[in-house]
């Protein structure tokens, strides 16, 4: 068994009940480290090509991050893998909270579940016993109902889930599930997935520790973050404020989206609009800090909402991409809009950024003239109308009148209606985040290419230009290769072991690399890192590719890159080059432009991936 | 001359306040006052903020004039 993993699979046949555990290999660890890693492989390797994402022979896993469970400063993190509903292809998207150490110290370095149930169901995991149980009183609650009666049920009060609430039960592709009531992979559909398989949640609760291999290298590495972060006052802020305390800049920037990517913050939102936001003006409604696992930083916040339009006893602080999604990108500054919308996706399990960009679709649509009132069941969505957007999200996540179709995503909406394709912001179908590449413009490459297309956080180019953080000219388009993919296969590492991008700041890479070394006791310098990020990459795209997606076939939509440019404000007259950054990315990688296809002898360099190469280039 | 000055997204947060600067004086010439006194990170985190002066984006070489409203919206990197 490999050291720093708890060493087991796990495998639920839904259809059959049949619950299989593996032991996790020594090679399939070290080549693919843990998260989407391990996960891309097994998929690849077991899920039937072209699978309906929603029928019984698709995948879901639920896949702990190496660092989970190993006292690793900001390792908390677990990821979903799956194929996505929304854009035909690989996903992965990744929560803090507890889930993922919870499952780890339960016995499971992962969890695979495919099949299909005939009554709802969940799975309820402790310390490697596993059941089935009927979820049939379960089905219909909302998450944080959900969590609280798996409680009762299992007599553990200290249990962790992941589950689906109304949306996910309708399998609408913008569902999520929630773990610790308030934490999400939010993206691709993943609740969509459970909710086909009748899967409510996946609750554990375990009592192992898992061995690493050095826990003096661990304790060093968490000394050296304390004291980078006491001396840094940027990550002071964020503990402090939470990724919200930068809406407001961001809203006037260019960094963040206004009124569905068309406007300029600094004119069509407005410096007060901008902090009304933001969590300063949030934070009034907060009651105590909240930690993921291993967090020293704490940046959620607990909520309570004593009055107003909706009230609420207990919330939590919203992120900076739905303070974005539900803001900016909508003109709205009513700040119980933005924490109601929050709790909404939260306990029905919608994802913020798709509900809030897929209404800013609508919202255009209705200005333009080509949805009606009508259309709309009555709701007046016009801009920055609090009310209607609230009226809009519940009906989106409970799967009434129209937001049943608005539930599935504006792609699908646009399709739907058969008109409106014009006014999408999206990236291989699915909505773009809150971070505009003509602002960061490495965001382009990465939003239109990685394999899981239309995330801020898959690594690249953009990573630097989101700070400003870049040398030269972020606008200059020559020889971005090379720095792209080096920041790309860090971030593979990064993601893959569970660690939050939040501690980047008070982290270096070397650090990174201390803690994967003192986990598993095996060395990890900057080659190997290259080549395992590189190995994990490839794996995401060649499921892809399988699918019969290529770079080529990737679609991103052209107002997010200034065609046509901006007219006024901070990014006024920016286009950005993104077939330009592209080509440089994938020529630095030297794979084939046309038919995407990693070079043979790339691959068998880089070692782990000999069913990969026999698939695209026939057997040896 | 008074230059109106307002952080969003870094201390003192979203609350305006002014600085007295030589006639003349540019941009860069009020990030080098408000470098005063901080550390090195938020030096540089200063340095990459976006800046708008009158509500348009300023490069660093622009003159400002008396009552000049300045934000400085330092860049969130994330989230």
């Amino acid at each position: 068994m490999p050291t720093g993993y708890a060493g087991k699979l796990l495998f639920v046949d839904l259809t059959t009940e049949k619950i299989q555990e593996e032991t996790l290999g020594e090679d399939l660890a070290n080549d693919f480290i843990g998260g989407y890693g391990i996960g891309a492989k097994i998929l690849y390797d077991r899920m039937p090509a072209g699978a309906d994402p929603l029928g019984p022979d698709s995948y879901i896993g639920f896949m702990t991050g190496l660092t989970n469970d190993t006292k690793s400063l900001f390792g908390g993190r677990y990821t979903l893998v799956h194929k996505s509903p929304i854009t035909g292809g690989w996903n992965d998207a990744n929560s803090g909270g507890h889930f993922g150490p919870e499952l780890k110290k339960a016995g499971y370095d992962g969890l695979f579940v495919y099949g299909k149930a005939k009554k709802p169901v969940y799975i309820y995991i402790k310390d490697g016993n596993v059941e089935i149980c009927s979820a049939e009183n379960l089905w219909g609650k909302t998450t944080k109902e959900t969590l609280e009666r798996l409680k009762e049920e299992t007599g553990e009060e200290k249990i962790r889930a992941s589950i689906i609430g109304k949306t996910g039960e309708n399998q609408s592709y913008l569902a999520c599930p929630i773990n610790d009531r308030h934490r999400a992979p939010g993206r691709g559909g993943g609740g969509a997935v459970m909710g086909s398989k009748n899967l409510k949640a996946v609750a554990v609760r375990g009592t192992h520790k898992t061995d690493v291999a050095d826990p003096d290298k661990i304790r060093d590495a968490n000394m050296e973050i304390s004291k980078n972060k006491k001396e840094n006052k940027g990550i002071q802020r964020l503990g402090d404020r939470g990724t919200g305390g930068g809406t407001p800049s961001a809203s006037l920037s260019g960094d963040a989206p206004v009124k569905n990517w068309k406007g300029v913050g600094i004119i069509d939102f407005g410096e007060t609009s901008a902090e009304n936001v933001g969590s300063k003006n949030l934070d009034r409604y907060k009651t105590e800090k909240y930690h993921c696992n291993s967090c020293p930083l704490g940046c959620g916040a607990e909520y309570s909402v004593p009055d107003g339009r909706w009230p609420v006893e207990s919330t939590q602080r919203p992120e900076y991409e739905t303070a974005g999604a539900f803001g900016p990108t909508l003109l709205c500054d009513e700040e119980d809009v933005i924490i109601h919308c929050n709790e909404l996706c939260n306990i029905h399990g919608m994802d913020t950024i798709s509900a809030g960009m897929t209404i800013a679709w609508a919202m255009e649509c209705y200005e333009e003239g080509l949805l009606s009132r009508d259309d709309l069941d009555g709701i007046d969505l016009s801009w920055g109308n609090g009310e209607a957007i609230v009226q809009m999200l519940e009906k989106m996540v409970k799967g009434e009148g129209v937001g049943k179709t608005l539930a599935n995503g504006s792609a699908y909406a646009a399709k739907h209606f058969g008109k409106g394709e014009e006014y999408l912001q999206t990236a291989s179908g699915i909505e773009l985040p809150m971070h505009d590449p003509r602002y960061a413009p490495g965001l382009a490459r990465t939003y239109q290419f990685d394999p899981t297309p239309g995330r801020h956080v898959k690594g690249g180019l953009g990573s630097l230009h989101m700070g400003n953080k870049q040398k030269g000219d972020k606008y200059d388009y020559e020889d971005t290769g090379e720095i792209d993919v080096k920041l790309m296969v860090h971030r593979e590492i990064l993601n893959t072991a569970g660690f939050c991008l939040f501690g980047s700041g008070v982290t270096p890479r070397r650090l990174h690399h201390q803690f994967i070394e003192g986990i598993t006791g095996r060395e990890f310098n900057d080659e190997i890192a290259y080549k395992t990020g590189l190995r994990i990459y490839i794996q995401r795209h060649v499921f892809n590719l399988r699918e019969g997606i290529a770079p080529k076939d990737m679609t991103l939509t052209l107002r997010a890159v200034g065609q046509p440019p901006q007219e006024a404000g901070p990014l006024e007259g920016k286009t950005v080059d993104h077939k330009k950054l592209g080509e440089n990315f994938f020529t630095t990688l030297g794979w084939d432009l046309d038919s995407g296809k990693p070079p043979k002898k790339q691959m068998e360099n880089l070692g782990g991936l000999e069913n990969v190469i026999e698939d695209l280039y026939g057997p040896s | 001359m008074e230059i109106r000055v307002k952080y969003f997204g870094f201390e003192p947060v979203e609350e305006g306040f002014c600085v007295t600067l030589p006639d003349g004086a540019n941009v860069e010439d009020l990030l080098d006052k408000l470098k005063e006194e901080r550390t090195a990170e938020e030096k540089a985190t200063l340095d990459n903020s976006t800046i708008m002066v009158n509500e348009k984006k300023s490069h660093r070489k622009i003159v400002l004039e008396d009552q000049d409203k300045v934000l400085i919206l330092i860049p969130l990197g994330g989230g």
